[in-house]
């Protein structure tokens, strides 16, 4: 596919992501204090799990409210692996493996269900993941968790983690673009356009969100093993169901479907608060209200307006944080 | 055993009711305008602070002028919620919808913190901690003025739809608003009752389980939960069904905690409802849909 | 029409451009200060706000007093406070790491939930800070941490003396047992078991609930159909208070006693009538009619008018007393001078009680039995471990 002058080639934009991480690898550092540094790392993650909404509440369009319980069997399955004996690389394997199993397994009966369905389907499964982890435990320690987890041996090495992070999401956020531009890309731009016609067409619409669906799940997953590695710690509360919310609100201020909408509505969310100390009772009310604003006249979000800033710069994931990305099901 | 089966029963009833409340809202507003608004628990809790933490604790008002007043100011509330959420994103998906009830959930819980401080609220009630006693065993009052409060409000509900003009332009904006405007229908106005109503019936379920227990921000979350999934249970978009919904689901909460086990009762609870929604998603009163949004 | 060279080149440097113009507020300078920095690690938004608030109550009274007699070596306190949400183990992470890299503190009070200064303890030996925590968690001290400080009565210490205590003095024989699934909960429910299982007493009946549980019915009725002889709580103030409270309204006739919540303001506030006859494992009455609680009384309602103390600014007051007292016999105002100094306090008296360090970090070893009577805790026996 001949790239034209105004959209930005894969390659190039790889270039521009992997030198945006390296830079900020090089940078932060330097004129972050520790604490910011360690708040820079869970936006990271925060990041991560956001990128990995977008599959399925921006690509799909389905309201999965289930990230925050990938986020803990992700942990949970790799601190578990790695205390069984299995050397880093096999308990991250299957830990994401894991999780895209049950995601696969939520999926496939229930994204037949119509959204609020789904979204209360998915909200119920996070409830019980998170009694599960608290209740259960001679498998999870229960309320108090589990500490002194080895990891990579950075748990708490807030500068060094940040590369790793840095790697982990440049590499997340890519692959999330070249799945969206690949052929995968155009049966997921059927089934937003219109999921009836894609069907007409021979699009298996319901194979297409399973797999959507366990993608999220998946980098869900990764996004456990990350917390797990910098922290060195975990416990159930870090996977509250109620969190589930909050990433919600960040892909939808940053821009559903949008990759880099993930990322500035996960700042937003995570960082910015930490800047702005002196306001954060208000912050989050204030927060809420974007929410509503954002969703009711800019659905594209904060990246669709920094995308539209760059004038004539026509990314190809731009197409992706247009406000067809909610055109699914029309009131009738 | 009897009368514990009495009091674990009566207790799943209380409790239920106000699921019931909740759930009524829901399904109205789901009817009228196929909206799930999952803000609707936390308009429980906004009316059970304006009541005590406004006009119970700053102003000092007698209990029923209370309830009254509380009612209108939520009333209000309910109505400018039909002009601010509802109305812009009225043609919008679904996904919008939902997603901008939650956001506005978020706001209201923090806002909430924000006016009436961090620290749970006290409330006395109407009776205060009367128990009675009741085919041998005792309860909190409170409970029972609870399903008398929902009684009445069915009773109320249903001379309002089908006796009265303003029932029936409510039950034919909510069949097919178009058609209902086209027959010279006020829908936008209806609309906005129906919001409102919904508002009062959640914020008096506030009012009405406050006593029992303590008012604090997040109070909300949990029963638009509960409330949520009795809906579903008792099948979507239908009327009986949100009463028989929250009764039954309130009821197997108690008994499922007492006869099987406490500790992991939400996912037993939770774990029925997913395959309910597996298996039967249009619930024990629904419809099943097809296409629909 | 610019080509995607261009335009990309374009882009970057603009991302770079912008990022400066965070800094300023991120710097994290460090500056040479002559006042002597303690930080305060607690809840201080959110539901717990109002235990955060009486930590900060105690601390300020106490900085007070030195800072009016010329601070310590001429060189005055200033406490710095973090918001670490209660029990919430990545906000006080958050919070000790800020306090210790930003504050630069010496000393931390707090964080003082389990859940919050669990995770926390190898931050405090990273930054070499020593922390006083009134945290019940028996792991705390568990962690082989020499810069942990519990200055509240360990619940493996405190769930002992309370098993103790309804066993021998109460002859409780069937006993049912209720604890919120935390890790605050389960580890003293654990200790409860233990120390029953000592006594060849196995529990009858075993529940839990959540911070969020509003009705207990369910599990009142439970324990009443078990005809047991008392209940033993291990939760927070809210559930106990909601515990007692319909556990009066069901009529039921079992006793009910457990942690320091079922003598707390709180739970007194919630419970109402309902308080009356619960008892708890505590450490601290304010109508103690001792002169030393008696002056304290005096000394909070000066500086809080309208106010009286409780368990947690009492504690913490203490917990100040404590650092200030080490850096007063320290040689040089830091980190490990204060932790050495506070590993040779013997028998420091306090208001709550006496201090004395042991191996463990664990500075307390008595409590009291209280029992709640007309609405307000009494003390029916002091108990030593």
């Amino acid at each position: 596919m001949a790239a034209d002058a105004s959209t930005l080639t894969m390659r190039t934009l790889a270039i521009l992501v992997i030198a945006t991480a390296i830079l900020c690898g090089l940078l932060l550092p330097r004129f972050l204090s520790v604490y910011y540094l360690q708040v820079a790392d869970v936006t990271l993650i925060n990041i991560l799990l956001v990128l990995g909404l977008n599959f399925i509440l921006g690509f799909g369009g389905q309201m999965s409210l289930a990230q925050c319980a990938f986020f803990g069997i992700g942990a949970y399955a790799f601190t578990l692996l790695q205390s069984a004996g299995m050397p880093v690389p096999v308990a991250a394997i299957g830990a994401i493996a894991l999780s895209a199993a049950v995601g696969m397994a939520l999926g496939w009966p229930t994204l037949r269900l119509k959204g609020h369905y789904l979204a209360l389907c998915t909200l119920a499964f996070a409830l019980i993941v998170e009694r599960l982890l608290v209740n259960w435990e001679g498998l999870t320690n229960g309320a108090n968790g589990i500490t002194a987890i080895p990891g990579i041996g950075l748990a708490g090495e807030n500068d060094k983690m940040l590369w790793v992070l840095l790697a982990v999401v440049a590499g997340a956020y890519l692959l999330q673009v070249w799945i969206a531009n690949g052929p995968l890309g155009l049966r997921i731009r059927a089934l937003r356009d219109d999921p009836l016609a894609a069907q007409a067409v021979g699009v298996d619409i319901s194979r297409l969100k399973i797999m959507l669906f366990v993608i999220s799940a998946a980098y869900g997953g990764l996004a456990g093993i990350c917390y797990v590695l910098l922290r060195g710690y975990i416990s159930p509360d870090v996977f509250s169901w109620q969190s589930t919310f909050s990433y919600l609100a960040m892909a939808v201020v940053g821009g559903l479907g949008s990759p880099l909408g993930a990322v500035l509505g996960a700042i937003l969310y995570t960082f910015v608060p930490e800047l702005l100390r002196f306001m954060q009772e208000y912050y989050f009310a204030v927060f809420g209200v974007m929410v509503i604003l954002v969703i009711t006249f800019l659905p594209t979000g904060l990246s669709g307006l920094v995308l539209s800033a760059f004038r004539g710069l026509r990314r190809r994931e731009k197409s992706y944080a247009r406000s067809d990305v909610t055109h699914h099901e029309r009131a009738a | 055993m009897l009368q514990t089966f009495i009091q674990i029963v009566l207790v799943g009833l209380a409790v239920g009711a106000a699921y019931a409340l909740v759930a009524l809202g829901y399904t109205l507003i789901w009817n009228a305008v196929s909206l799930v608004n999952f803000a609707q628990g936390d308009l429980v809790m906004l009316g059970a602070f304006v009541s005590v933490g406004w006009l119970a604790n700053r102003l000092g008002m007698p209990l029923w002028l209370n309830l009254v007043t509380m009612l209108v100011i939520l009333g209000l509330f309910g109505a400018g919620l039909a002009w601010g959420i509802y109305h812009p994103l009225r043609n919008a998906p679904q996904l919008s919808a939902i997603v901008a009830t939650l956001g506005l959930s978020m706001a209201l819980q923090n806002i909430a913190v924000i006016i009436w401080g961090p620290q749970p609220l006290n409330f006395a009630g109407p009776l205060g901690t009367t128990s009675v006693h009741l085919f041998g065993a005792t309860i909190y009052a409170q409970y029972l003025v609870i399903l008398a409060a929902l009684a009445a409000m069915m009773a109320i509900q249903h001379v309002l739809f089908r006796h009265t003009a303003l029932g029936r332009a409510m039950r034919a904006t909510a069949q097919d608003a178009e058609a209902a405007r086209l027959m010279g229908i006020p829908t936008a106005r209806i609309i906005a009752f129906i919001f409102a109503y919904a508002t009062m019936l959640a914020a008096l379920a506030g009012w009405l389980i406050a006593p029992l227990s303590y008012v604090s921000s997040d109070m909300g979350v949990n029963l638009s939960l509960r409330a949520f999934a009795a809906t579903i249970l008792g099948g979507f978009g239908s009327i009986p069904g949100a009463l028989i919904g929250g009764l039954a689901f309130g009821v197997i909460e108690s008994a499922g905690s007492f006869y099987i086990s406490s500790e992991y009762i939400d996912v037993i609870a939770f774990g029925v409802l997913i395959a309910v929604l597996m298996f039967r998603p249009q619930g024990i009163f629904g419809e099943l849909e097809l296409e629909r949004p | 029409m610019a080509s995607p060279v261009h335009v990309s080149r374009r882009s970057l440097i603009k991302a770079v451009a912008l990022a400066p113009l965070a800094t300023p507020a991120i710097l994290g300078r460090a500056h040479a200060a002559d006042p002597i920095r303690i930080g305060i690690s607690g809840p201080m938004t959110g539901q717990f706000a109002q235990n955060g608030q009486w930590m900060k109550n105690g601390v300020a009274i106490a900085v007070k007093q030195v800072n009016d007699k010329g601070g310590i070596k001429g060189r005055m306190i200033d406490v710095r406070i973090a918001d670490d949400l209660g029990p919430n183990p990545t906000a006080a992470a958050n919070a000790v790491t800020k306090l210790a890299t930003q504050d630069e503190v010496v000393a931390l009070v707090g964080p003082h939930y389990t859940p919050g200064i669990l995770p926390n303890v190898p931050l405090l030996g990273k930054y070499k800070i020593p922390a006083l925590t009134g945290a019940t968690g028996p792991v705390v001290t568990q962690q082989g941490s020499p810069w942990v400080f519990r200055v509240r009565l360990n619940d493996a210490i405190g769930a002992d003396l309370l098993v103790k205590y309804v066993t021998e003095d109460l002859q409780w024989k069937k006993i049912g047992l209720g604890y919120v699934n935390t890790a605050f909960g389960q580890s003293g429910i654990a200790v409860v078991k233990a120390s029953l299982t000592k006594r060849n007493i196995e529990p009858v009946l075993v529940q839990a609930h959540t911070d969020a549980t509003k009705d207990f019915t369910s599990q009142i009725l439970a324990f009443q159909q078990a005809s047991v002889d008392g209940i033993i709580v291990w939760t927070d103030d809210q559930p106990a208070g909601l515990i007692a409270k319909q556990s009066k309204t069901l009529g039921v006739k079992f006793g009910i006693a457990g942690n320091t919540a079922f003598s707390q303001p709180i739970f007194l506030g919630l419970a109402g009538e309902g308080a009356n006859g619960c008892m708890a494992i505590g450490e601290f009455v304010k109508d103690n009619p001792d002169e030393r609680v008696q002056a304290w009384k005096k000394l909070y309602a000066a500086a809080y008018p309208g106010d009286e103390p409780e368990l947690y600014a009492t504690v913490y007051h203490d917990a100040a007393k404590l650092i200030i007292a080490a850096m007063e016999r320290a040689d040089t105002i830091s980190g490990e001078a204060i932790q050495q100094a506070l590993t040779g306090v013997r028998d420091f008296q306090g208001i709550v009680t006496r201090y004395g360090w042991t191996d463990n970090g664990d500075m307390t070893h008595s409590g009291i039995i209280t029992k709640v009577a007309g609405g307000k805790p009494e003390i029916v026996k002091v108990i030593t471990s």
